[in-house]
């Protein structure tokens, strides 16, 4: 193998004892260089001579420039020895050697030295080779013709000027289109030019005290960074919509000392490609000098999902349930969206909308901005300023560190997915904070807050109770609810807020204005009764909520609902409760099938949906059901499920299968047990039917003081104790029943109390 | 290909050997003024400096020298022993005497000089033609043209006259710019046997002087 190597291969150059042989070009290139030199400058004598014969300028410029003819002969000279060495292998030999020594001498100096002095002797030959050849055209001696030169230079600057005008002209037309461009879209307030405070902002006492935290730290830095830590420089303010973000940041603006710089959302919205870069950039100069001249400022960015993210679907950081709007997915018309807790139904709209997480990449801001803006918030510490960078190390002095810039960076959001995932890591974004919806205490003092702006006879008690009856209220809803209450009171001829204004407010802004349909009685009836077996069995089974209201006045996506609240903040949910759930939801259609002979309406469509999504979270997801194992990850690792999808045609159809049989065994023993508990209460349930189609709404109160028989807010629940009264709306049911499957109008009116 | 390699070695030696050659000719010239003329390798030249130090120590009255004026000057003579003296004398030299000036003409010589004054910027030649008596008997003109060169115009005359009992021939080419405010002179002269025999040389050397003009 060797052999052949040694056979097939070129020979190295180490290995060789001669000269590798030049070429014809190499050979000649220096000696026809110095030709071609000699012809132009016996051109050059020629020009400069009129009288002058071509044979005695070749002479002249032969005897003048002779150096040239010294060159020549060196060149010669030099090709002869590498003639000899190609030729010659001993003489080769001797010169290897010499050139090994002087190698092994210049090497002691060090790398950096030579190459120093390598550009020494380069920059005097570039310089003396200047020398000649402006003394050639001064007809100067080099030495003097090299201070001519900068004469030269100053009477030819007008025309260099020129020239550089001719260049920079379109660069200047582009830099002044994109300097215009890269304006607007950042207001600068300065302190005092914003009168809001945080005791303007309520209800989100938590996020102020460590707004107010870091508002802190900008203001006097020194106190974390003399024990070794750092000012946190960026916030992020997540949640839904109306909560407050916006308020907060101004109200930064108005209590900080700092000027305060609010970015518009559509300020990296832009027509030509790195606009958004020179904006992000110029916005960052600007920053850095406020942040130099008043010890610091507070950057906003409004609607920072604006700014897009690269394409990353992000995963981790805050829990990002997007709050769907219940009544889009709850089109049914009986409002599942009402009576289930706030997680059911983030978890029904979870799975209705296979969730789009952050598709649609980029976004707003698009074409570098987001880097450059990730790039400004924790790039390189780099020396800026050309004095600095440049003057200074010409001195050789070092550049300057730069300052601390202290510059807070608060961003708002609603679409915290939309983000870019490097936005948010720590030195960039360090906190992130939640602006849910208010506390009760925060909600109660929101509510004071814009009470306090109007007239009205509330009591402290009052408060407490709108407060606990909204609880997903946000400082724009309560804002909007005391607004339209003041419209009722106005319409009715007050100027004083009631309670009664606040209830009729807070329902027509939750479930829109009823549409003052009239039923037919058979059909008011069905659905009294459809919402009473809801209203019954929640209030029998359900205790993580209350009862908000029952109605059957037809709205414009329902007919009648029974809306729950909880009536504390929970934040954990059990097995108990997604059963209890299951049960309202489930009590439509076991009432329905009771009352009317195992007859029943579409009306349950939407019952039966949301209870079979949370039947199969329970069962597949959440631990909750015959099985252990998590449906999710046993679709992920293809396994199939336990009991079912072994060694069948379809794992994954089977697995299904096997699920789907679990599921509806659970919805069919609860729907057992729905009707057990309606039949126990079938009193009840037709008593809370008579009140409904006899009142239209009754709020929670009413709805308990029914089925418990005691006296309520507004109803009076007594009567419906007495057997005699309660045979009358048996024998009305039973006439409805018959008018139902007859489709005429029932033989007996709805029966009155008293 | 060998040809080629061939040719272009031989073209590489063939220039770095031109070098080696004498030119045949000097070339006096003051390229700022745009003045060139030949003359053959053998003669003997007077530099500028040598002819301006002669001039300004020779001036009796400083004040009416021209010295101050001359810009460029230069003579030279096939005699290896020629003196500057003999640039400046009207006495016949007995070899070939070429003597060429640049100066600046003052403000009154530019207002009032014509080709008439151009001819007289030696001898009266005008007033000797038509007569005068000057001591000059017989002065004759051999010849009297326009010469018009790119940077200047003027007259060239060949004329010639006995001074000191010896026979001399001018030949005088006095040339103005052509913002009148330079005159170039170059004069050719010698014994007039003499200038017979080396007529030939004379007015070749005559024949190269070129004006250009200031640059």
């Amino acid at each position: 193998m060797s052999q052949l190597e040694k056979n097939t291969s070129r020979p190295r150059d180490t290995d060789r004892k001669t000269r590798i042989h030049l070429s014809f070009y190499d050979r000649v290139k220096f000696l026809l260089l110095f030709g071609i030199t000699y012809l132009v400058l016996t051109w050059s004598s020629l020009a400069e001579n009129p009288i002058l014969s071509v044979n005695d300028a070749l002479n002249e410029t032969a005897r003048s420039k002779n150096w040239l003819i010294v060159l020549a002969g060196i060149e010669v000279i030099r090709q002869i020895h590498f003639l000899l060495a190609e030729l010659l292998a001993p003489y080769h030999g001797i010169w290897s050697k010499y050139f090994a020594f002087t190698d092994r001498q210049v090497h002691r100096l060090s790398d950096w030295t030579r190459f120093r002095l390598s550009r020494i002797v380069k920059w005097s030959l570039v310089v003396a080779l200047l020398a000649v050849i402006l003394g050639a055209i001064y007809d100067e001696p080099p030495i003097k013709a090299l201070f001519l030169a900068p004469k030269a230079f100053l009477s030819a600057l007008p025309f260099l000027g020129q020239l550089l005008f001719a260049v920079f002209f379109v660069i200047i037309q582009f830099a002044a289109i994109f300097w215009f461009l890269s304006r607007g879209g950042v207001d600068t307030y300065f302190p005092d030019d914003i009168r809001t405070r945080f005791s303007d902002v309520w209800g989100q006492d938590h996020v102020l005290n460590r707004i107010r935290e870091n508002l802190l730290f900008l203001e006097t830095p020194e106190e974390i960074e003399k024990h070794g830590g750092y000012v946190p420089g960026g916030i992020l303010l997540w949640g839904p919509p109306g909560t407050g973000k916006t308020l907060m940041a101004e109200s930064m603006a108005g209590e900080t000392g700092k000027p305060f710089v609010f970015v518009d959302p559509g300020a990296f919205t832009n027509m030509f490609f790195g606009v958004g870069v020179l904006k992000v950039k110029s916005l960052f100069r600007k920053l850095r000098k406020l942040a130099l001249r008043y010890g610091g400022v507070v950057v906003f960015f409004d609607e920072a999902d604006s700014l897009g993210n690269r394409g990353i679907v992000t995963t981790g950081g805050p829990q990002r349930n997007s709050t769907m709007s219940a009544s889009k997915i709850f089109e049914s018309h009986c409002h599942g969206g009402t009576y289930l807790s706030e997680p059911a139904v983030s978890a029904i709209a979870r799975e209705k909308f296979v969730m789009g997480g952050a598709a649609g990449a980029g976004g707003g801001g698009g074409m570098g901005t987001l880097q450059a803006l990730l790039t400004e918030l924790s790039g390189l510490k780099k020396p800026r300023g050309f004095f600095n960078r440049v003057v200074r190390r010409t001195l050789g002095m070092r550049p300057k560190n730069p300052p601390k810039y202290r510059i807070l960076v608060v961003m708002a959001t609603n679409l915290p997915e939309a983000l870019d995932e490097a936005l948010l890591r720590p030195g960039r974004i360090d906190r992130m904070y939640r602006v849910g919806y208010p506390s009760k205490a925060g909600r109660i003092r929101t509510y004071e807050g814009y009470l306090s702006k109007v007239s009205h006879s509330l009591t402290a008690e009052d408060i407490d109770k709108i407060a606990t009856i909204t609880p997903y209220a946000t400082g724009a809803t309560i804002k909007d609810t005391i607004n339209e209450a003041l419209i009722m009171a106005i319409r009715n001829g007050r100027t004083s807020i009631e309670w009664s204004d606040i209830v009729k407010a807070k329902q027509q802004k939750e479930l829109g204005p009823s549409e003052d349909v009239e039923y037919i009685e058979r059909e008011r009836h069905a659905v009294a009764v459809h919402e009473a077996c809801h209203a019954v069995m929640a209030h029998r089974t359900r205790q993580h909520m209350s009862i908000d209201l029952a109605t059957i006045e037809k709205g414009s996506d329902y007919l009648g609902m029974v809306a729950s609240i909880p009536p504390d903040d929970q934040f954990t949910r059990w097995k108990s409760e997604y059963q209890s759930d299951i049960l309202v939801s489930l009590a439509s259609l076991a009432g329905e099938r009771m009352f009317f002979n195992d007859d029943n309406s579409s009306g349950v469509s939407g019952d039966l949906e949301s209870a079979t999504t949370i039947a199969s979270l329970m069962e597949g997801h959440w631990g909750m059901g015959s099985t252990i194992s998590s449906h999710a990850s046993n679709r992920r690792f293809e396994m199939g499920s336990p009991g079912g999808g072994k060694g069948k045609d379809d794992p994954d159809k089977q697995m299904r299968m096997a699920l789907s049989d679990r599921i509806e065994e659970n919805l069919g023993k609860l729907l057992v047990q729905a009707e057990e508990i309606l039949r126990e209460n079938r009193n009840q349930v037709l008593a809370l039917a008579h009140a409904l189609e006899t009142h239209k709404t009754l709020s929670g109160e009413d709805v308990a003081a029914v089925i418990d028989g005691q006296q309520g807010s507004i109803v009076d629940g007594r009567p419906y104790l007495d057997p005699q009264f309660l045979a009358e709306i048996e024998k009305y049911h039973q006439a409805s029943v018959i008018a139902h499957q007859e489709h005429r109008v029932p033989d007996v009116h709805l029966p009155v109390i008293g | 290909m060998r040809r080629v390699r061939t040719l272009g070695l031989v073209m590489a030696m063939a220039l770095s050997l031109s070098a080696c050659g004498e030119s045949s000719q000097l070339y006096p010239a003051s390229k700022e003024d745009g003045v060139f003329f030949s003359v053959p390798k053998t003669w003997k030249g007077i530099s500028f400096a040598a002819l301006s130090k002669y001039e300004k120590k020779s001036a009796e009255n400083p004040e009416e020298s021209r010295e101050s004026l001359v810009r460029w000057q230069v003579a030279y003579s096939t005699d290896p022993k020629v003196k500057v003296s003999s640039v400046f004398t009207l006495k016949p030299p007995s070899s070939p005497l070429i003597f060429a000036r640049v100066r600046d003409l003052t403000a009154e010589e530019t207002n009032d000089f014509s080709y008439n004054s151009l001819r007289n910027v030696i001898v009266p030649v005008t007033q000797l033609a038509e007569g005068a008596e000057l001591g000059v008997p017989d002065f004759e003109i051999l010849s009297d043209r326009e010469v018009v060169e790119k940077g200047a115009r003027g007259v060239q005359t060949i004329y010639r006259f006995t001074i000191d009992g010896q026979k001399q021939t001018f030949n005088q080419t006095a040339l103005m710019s052509n913002d009148r405010t330079v005159i170039y002179i170059l004069i050719g002269r010698c014994l007039s046997k003499c200038y017979q025999k080396n007529k030939k040389s004379i007015e070749e050397i005559v024949s190269t002087f070129t004006v250009e003009g200031a640059r």
